[in-house]
């Protein structure tokens, strides 16, 4: 009987380790999901206290449509003839901060520069910077860092003159925005 | 299983073959059982999405945005959700009517621009999941999973591996 149950028990140990060192059921995929997320610091936009302007412009007498432009990136105001262009011109300028390598968008809608006194307006279509040159939609920035320092966007314009524009001081403020693309 | 079910076969065969030995002998009965499955398996099928997730101005802490494993998106009024979001799917098959156990351990995401920014999403698993049927159809399971944001965390795309592992 001790020969017996030896036997049965060693019977019963090889059953248990068989059952016990048997490979696992578990099962793993060949190719796992992945977590996504993109997180943003909050967007702001500050004005670099520098305006758009087209200094002076003489007109001419005899009819002609023509178009001046204050270039975003600094080079002269283009004039053409029969136009006369003088004074200092600069663009406007504004701060954005956000999130590291991030693309911004910066909206910048027409502006209507209203004559000093009445009279008249003219109609300015902003043109925004980008730095994502040679291609890419004006306004279109992609931020280089996080946090204080922000990448400055430098808004010029354009607006058409003819003979019949009044002559006198023309003013207007923008309305910019930004937002991440 | 062929070499599990050979070994618990001659197994048993040494237990009858002593036990018909001795000339006194006694009878007992064993009862055997066996399970036979299907072998599991289970395939990614859709990736974890928590889109687009802009932090609010001021100091803040402790924001969980998540979504569920019903899909359910949860975005706190001190966050700005916006873009599609989506649950990870699997699909496990192996024998009809068992349960299977899901194992999905926390995912830690990392900031792709610094490795350094890591956030811990918790996962919402069904924990387990009944297979309805044998074979290649099989059944799908959602993970969910949720982060907890504060104002000082570091902005960026973070992205993360789930560990997903399935049993009987």
């Amino acid at each position: 009987m001790r020969t017996l149950l030896r036997m049965t028990s060693v019977a019963a140990t090889v059953a248990a380790l068989a059952f016990t060192a048997a490979p696992a059921q578990a099962a793993t995929p060949t190719s796992q999901a992945t977590a996504n997320a993109r997180i943003l610091k909050p967007l702001s936009i500050t004005w670099n206290n520098t305006n758009l302007n087209f200094a002076d412009i003489v007109l001419d007498t005899n009819p002609f449509t023509a178009t001046v432009r204050v270039p975003f990136n600094g080079s002269p105001i283009v004039c053409p003839a029969p136009l006369t262009c003088s004074g200092t011109t600069s663009v406007a300028s504004y701060n954005v901060k956000g999130t590291n390598n991030q693309l911004v968008h910066v909206s910048t809608p027409n502006v209507t520069m209203n004559r000093v006194g009445g009279g008249g307006s003219i109609t300015v279509r902003l043109l925004a910077a980008n730095n994502l040159a040679p291609s890419g939609v004006a306004g279109d920035v992609l931020l280089p860092n996080s946090g204080n320092s922000g990448v400055d966007v430098a808004i010029g314009g354009e607006f058409d003159l003819t003979e019949a524009t009044p002559d006198g001081v023309y003013t207007g403020n923008f309305a910019v925005t930004a937002d991440y693309m | 299983m062929r070499g599990l079910a050979t070994l618990w076969l001659s197994t048993v065969s040494v237990v009858a073959a002593v036990a018909a030995g001795p000339a006194h002998a006694a009878t007992s009965n064993v009862q055997v059982n066996a399970q036979v499955v299907k072998p599991l398996t289970v395939t990614w099928l859709q990736n974890l999405d928590l889109g687009t997730i802009a932090l609010g101005t001021g100091a803040f802490s402790g924001a969980v945005v998540g979504i569920s494993r019903a899909g359910v998106f949860t975005c706190p009024a001190a966050l700005v959700c916006t873009g599609p979001t989506a649950v990870a799917k699997y699909n496990v098959t192996g024998t009809n009517g068992t349960t299977v156990r899901i194992s999905a351990p926390n995912v830690t995401l990392v900031n792709q621009a610094d490795n350094t920014q890591t956030l811990i999403m918790v996962v919402d698993s069904p924990g387990t999941v009944s297979l309805p049927n044998s074979g290649n159809k099989g059944v799908d399971f959602p993970l969910g999973g949720r982060i907890t944001l504060s104002s000082t965390t570091a902005g960026g795309v973070y992205k993360g591996t789930f560990n997903v592992t399935v049993d009987y």
